[in-house]
């Protein structure tokens, strides 16, 4: 049974008459990719904000590490929120070695030396801040959250302002902590980016919890086939025959059938010839995040 | 002790810092030197303004108004860690928001008693140069209340750094109270009421050294003239030590209910 790293109740945050967040209740245990998912404005930030101490919650709670919300949990937390905040007059090494003071970090040399390597910034560490591109900026942002291996990473966006390159880098380094066994969160309004990292996911919409599920959950329950034939009516006739399969979309040149996972196209296949049809094609359409989302979104 | 080494390496690279604190400790002794060369007629002479122990209360007074420029300091190191958003990477690192406002007390903590100190030996260095016989530490009791007066203007300009939040408009708020806020509560109010006021308490801390004496003049002449700033200089010492805690406890609450 994983440990509860963060657990959210009930949690409500207003600006006036506008509801940004909406009696959030979640459970992140230990070892998740947890992925915020949500169209802007849908209460991603604030959801962080408020998680890591710089929002004032209107009402409900949540719990760190199972400590509540003492500000000594933040120190186990690496988080990048929205834009790259540093001193512009200081260099990346300076920037960092405030940031090692404030987390406590031991070995402050290295771990800086470690962290900045890391996010392929070495070469520039003695240069200002307010030279960096934004794409520098944002990965000494990355930097900053991986200091002192905290057990959680917070990110929003982590990849905003990243040319192709460092976008994938970034992902990578993302996907190998994930694999040393700790926690991350991940908020961001890029699909691809959640499908590639995450495996739970929240979706959000104007500050209320949609679905929250494993990746897997959402993205396989549905699998989809296109299927075509000389004799569409008949293929339907047989398709209806198939145990919890369904006609999702039908034109005058194929179905687009959702079976369970068990079966396989080759099941499919098989099913039709027993039946006396003989397909013409058949393509395998797994269900994407983004159809999904886009599916819980506009409901 | 902590929050002191994090402010330092904030500052100790921050060349405005630097610039604020060189013009600070250069302009004072050359206020100090120009004194020495001009005789004003009627006036006390050099050795009467700059040796001991009117030198206590003339270079505090003088120091007084100077404060104004690392006081601007305060309110802009407060204001910068708004606009780099580094106040809320603060938070988001660890560091509490009583944390926040404690380790900027502590940077107007030290600054003062490093302004203290400067004056103390400043004031010694002019002493000697200057003095003809008078006691080297009558009067040193000035240097103290204005340490005070230093900790508690500071302290104000950190809170209004925190209220208002924008550089140029926390400044011009700071340079507004400094120059004429106890002027119009003294027009408004009266010296009576005024003179328990923070920022006209804080300034009569070190009053303009020929106040006494001019008082005096005045009373010589009308002895039905009632005297109006007769607090004893230790008890508006505690109070301004009051307002001080104040304006941290102030800064502090602002703070605590507000979203970064």
């Amino acid at each position: 049974m994983s440990e509860t790293i963060l657990k959210i109740e009930n949690l409500c945050k207003n600006y006036g008459n506008l509801k940004a967040l909406t009696n959030l209740n979640v459970e992140v245990k230990s070892g998740t990719v947890f992925g915020i998912l949500g169209p802007n404005g849908s209460g991603k930030t604030t959801t962080l904000g408020i998680l890591v101490g710089v929002l004032n919650a209107s009402s409900g709670s949540f719990s760190w590490f199972g400590n509540g919300q003492e500000d000594a949990n933040r120190r186990r937390i690496g988080t990048l929120l929205e834009t790259p905040n540093f001193y512009p007059y200081l260099n990346a090494v300076q920037n960092l070695e405030i940031v090692a003071k404030i987390k406590r970090v031991e070995n402050v040399t290295d771990e800086i030396q470690r962290v900045l390597q890391a996010v392929d910034l070495y070469a520039r560490r003695l240069s200002e801040f307010r030279s960096f591109s934004l794409g520098m900026k944002q990965r000494l942002a990355i930097a900053s959250a991986l200091l002192g291996e905290p057990d959680v990473l917070v990110l929003d966006e982590p990849t905003n302002g990243l040319d192709p390159e460092g976008i994938a880098e970034i992902r990578s380094l993302i996907i190998d902590i994930a694999k040393e066994g700790k926690t991350i969160i991940v908020a961001s309004h890029q699909l691809d980016e959640i499908e590639k990292i995450c495996n739970r996911v929240l979706i959000l919409k104007n500050g209320v919890a949609l679905k929250e599920s494993a990746l897997d959950e959402l993205t396989e329950k549905k699998r989809q086939v296109a299927i075509s034939s000389d004799d569409l009516k008949r293929l339907e006739e047989v398709v209806a025959t198939i145990n919890g399969a369904h006609i999702a979309k039908s034109t005058h040149l194929e179905l687009l059938i959702e079976v369970p996972e068990s079966y396989s196209a080759a099941d499919i296949n098989k099913f039709c010839f027993e039946n006396g049809i003989v397909l013409n094609s058949l393509k395998e359409i797994q269900k994407s995040l983004e159809d999904q989302f886009l599916e819980i979104v506009k409901k | 002790m902590e929050l002191l080494k994090i402010e330092f390496l904030k500052i100790k690279h921050y060349t405005v810092f630097r610039a604020f604190m060189i013009i600070f400790a250069v302009l004072l002794p050359l206020v100090l030197f120009s004194i020495s060369l001009i005789k004003f007629p009627g006036f006390p002479s050099q050795s009467q303004i700059l040796g001991f122990p009117n030198i206590w209360s003339n270079l505090t007074y003088i120091a007084g108004w100077v404060n104004l420029l690392p006081g601007i300091l305060v309110v802009a190191l407060v204001c910068n860690e708004i606009s780099f958003k580094t106040q809320k990477q603060n938070v988001i690192d660890g560091l509490s928001r009583l944390d926040v406002i404690l380790s900027k007390f502590y940077v107007v903590l030290g600054l003062s008693i490093a302004i203290t100190l400067y004056i103390f030996v400043l004031g010694l260095v002019f002493g000697f140069i200057y003095s003809r016989g008078g006691s080297v530490f009558s009067g040193i009791d000035n240097v103290l209340f204005f340490f005070i007066q230093t900790l508690g203007v500071f302290s104000l300009a950190l809170l209004l750094g925190v209220i208002i939040r924008i550089s140029s408009l926390s400044i011009l708020a700071y340079i507004f109270i400094f120059f004429f806020l106890g002027i119009i509560i003294e027009e408004s109010i009266g010296d009576v009421i005024a003179q328990w006021m923070p920022t006209n308490m804080l300034a009569d801390l070190t009053p303009f050294p020929l106040y006494d004496d001019i008082n005096a003049m005045q009373r010589m002449a009308d002895p039905t003239m009632e005297v109006v700033k007769d607090i004893n200089p230790w008890v508006r010492a505690l109070i301004c030590s009051i307002y001080t805690g104040g304006f941290i406890v102030l800064s502090f609450f602002t703070m605590k209910n507000r979203d970064l």
